[in-house]
């Protein structure tokens, strides 16, 4: 299912442009939206869940127009959403949660809408803790429930925002991985400011900087466009170095500090070019729309 | 065909969660205590109690009906006052927003499912009163009498009283509403009229008092007269609000969520 949003501008009270005329194709499969925070991500998922109106703009998701009540109602119907702010009544278990949303879903046949809510608790691996309420649940198995009250009505269009954020490493590799094989069949946008995570899953990308695309291509593009601004310089003394760069990690060893650093550093530093990965990648096309704005 | 599925699950999962709340038990507990109390520190009621087979049956049933609905009311708009921001509190309202399900359905799912949820202590603590009189007279009918005058009486003003409760708190501060309605109560529905102006002798009052005095001939709210037309006029006026206040409230969040 492919995505087209045209121009889309979102003006909030007191004049404050969350999104400026963006313009963005999603492509079937795992699609990562990166960006700071503020950058309008969020704004974006929300507009295209239906819950905020667009001031202007146009967004097509497959053959449904947005713009209209009609097109918004059969979008809803083929959507998924996992909200950034993820909310659960704390006194169902995960399994009456499950099906109250598959009702409110129109899962109306109880014997199907029974087997597809044990066939997703199994899938997040929360089967053994169905009927244990939801305030019970630690912040992981709470977006695990999440995710598959997004899955209910088996949608083609799943959108999930900062999935991760505030999971440990261990949840957060398992939730990526449950992203990842969700992504075959349908077309799954995850907005995240977690570089790691898009690196991992996606290979498509968009790139958003107040409420603007400023990137948009596969992570091989976004890494050869980085290709000659990633360097390594070693200093022996302490001083940090300076200019027209961003140091995006620094070690210190015995006797001196290795700094990797993103942009154009000074002859002086004699640094030594290093390979990009998404990370500086993402620096550097911050750093691009910093100076050019 | 989808409408009723949005409106069953919202019942049902709505009514479990009213259900399961200890606070919903222990006001309602403690509400009915206090009514306990004040009933037998009254004079002669306790004699009265023992000597229930002496009175006529219908009446006895229709002043415990009246009783059950004194202040119980208050206690049913506290408690479902906070069910609807709740939504939003705990940042529900955004997944639900994004379902396809209709939204009225939904809102009157939660909306009868609270209710009905809040109705439970209620209910037991009638039918508690029931089996009293039944076991004072020996007369089955108290049953019939018992449904009868619960339907009319109590049903249509908590039907009320739950829309009222369900739809103000979307537009006012939670705990603002209950102060007010507490007050409302006590001046709309129980004070008798003596110089200041009050809507409780109306067939607006959601207390009951025309329905049991104009169809069972007793009521201890301050109705004097009423016929049973004025008694189905309060009836039907309050059934036909509760479904328009939630009917503005849908078209209220439907604006609201144009808006955003």
């Amino acid at each position: 299912m492919q995505i087209k949003i045209e121009k889309l501008n979102k003006v909030y009270h007191g004049n404050v442009h969350a999104l400026n005329n963006l313009s963005l194709e999603i492509p079937n499969g795992m699609f990562g939206l990166l960006g700071p925070n503020g950058a309008g991500k969020t704004t974006l998922m929300r507009i295209l869940a239906g819950i905020l109106q667009p001031t202007d703009g146009s967004i097509r998701v497959g053959e449904y127009d947005a713009s209209t009540e009609h097109g918004r109602q059969s979008i809803q119907n083929i959507l998924g959403y996992l909200p950034q702010e993820l909310g659960v009544y704390p006194d169902l278990s995960a399994q009456e949660f499950l099906d109250y949303v598959a009702l409110l879903k129109g899962l109306r046949d109880p014997k199907a809408r029974k087997q597809r809510v044990e066939q997703l608790l199994e899938m997040v691996a929360l089967k053994h803790v169905a009927n244990r309420k939801l305030k019970t649940y630690s912040g992981g198995m709470k977006r695990r429930a999440g995710i598959a009250q997004a899955l209910l009505n088996d949608p083609k269009f799943l959108i999930v925002d900062e999935p991760t954020a505030g999971l440990d490493p261990e949840e957060r590799i398992r939730f990526r991985n449950l992203l990842s094989d969700l992504a075959g069949e349908r077309t799954v946008l995850l907005s995240t400011h977690i570089v790691e995570d898009i690196a991992q899953t996606c290979s498509n990308i968009a790139m958003m900087k107040a409420g603007q695309n400023i990137f948009q291509g596969t992570v091989f593009e976004m890494l050869q466009h980085t290709q000659g601004h990633v360097w390594n310089i070693t200093t022996t003394d302490k001083t940090r170095p300076e200019g027209n760069f961003t140091i995006v990690s620094t070690i210190h060893m015995q006797n001196s500090s290795q700094y990797r650093v993103v942009g154009t550093p000074d002859a002086h530093y004699q640094a030594t070019p290093a390979e990009p990965g998404l990370e500086d990648g993402y620096v550097w096309f911050m750093q691009q729309t910093e100076q050019q704005g | 065909m989808y409408k009723l599925a949005t409106f069953y699950g919202a019942w049902k999962y709505e009514f479990r969660m009213q259900v399961r709340r200890p606070w919903l038990w222990i006001t309602m507990g403690l509400i009915e205590l206090i009514m306990l109390g004040f009933m037998f520190r009254t004079p002669g009621v306790l004699d009265l109690v023992l000597h229930l087979k002496n009175a006529p049956l219908l009446a006895t049933t229709a002043y415990w009906t009246n009783l059950v609905n004194y202040l119980l009311p208050v206690a049913v708009a506290i408690m479902i006052a906070d069910r609807l921001p709740r939504d939003n509190r705990i940042h529900v309202q955004e997944i639900l927003s994004t379902l396809p399900g209709s939204s009225g359905a939904r809102l009157f799912g939660k909306y009868l499912g609270n209710t009905f949820a809040t109705l439970l202590p209620i209910v037991i603590f009638y039918l508690l009163g029931i089996l009293v009189i039944f076991a004072q007279t020996l007369n089955a009918q108290v049953f019939l009498l018992a449904i009868m005058t619960f339907a009319t009486i109590v049903l249509p003003g908590m039907l009320f009283v739950g829309a009222i409760a369900t739809v103000v708190p979307a537009l006012i501060w939670v705990p603002v509403f209950q102060f007010l309605f507490v007050g409302y109560w006590f001046w709309g529905n129980l004070y008798k009229p003596r110089g200041i102006p009050t809507i409780s002798d109306t067939i607006l009052t959601p207390a009951g008092g025309y329905m049991s005095r104009g169809f069972f001939g007793v009521t201890v709210f301050p109705v004097d007269r009423a016929n049973a037309f004025q008694g189905l006029a309060s009836m039907v006026l309050l059934l036909v609000l509760s479904v328009l206040l939630i009917l503005a409230l849908n078209s209220y969040q439907r604006w609201q969520q144009a808006r955003q």
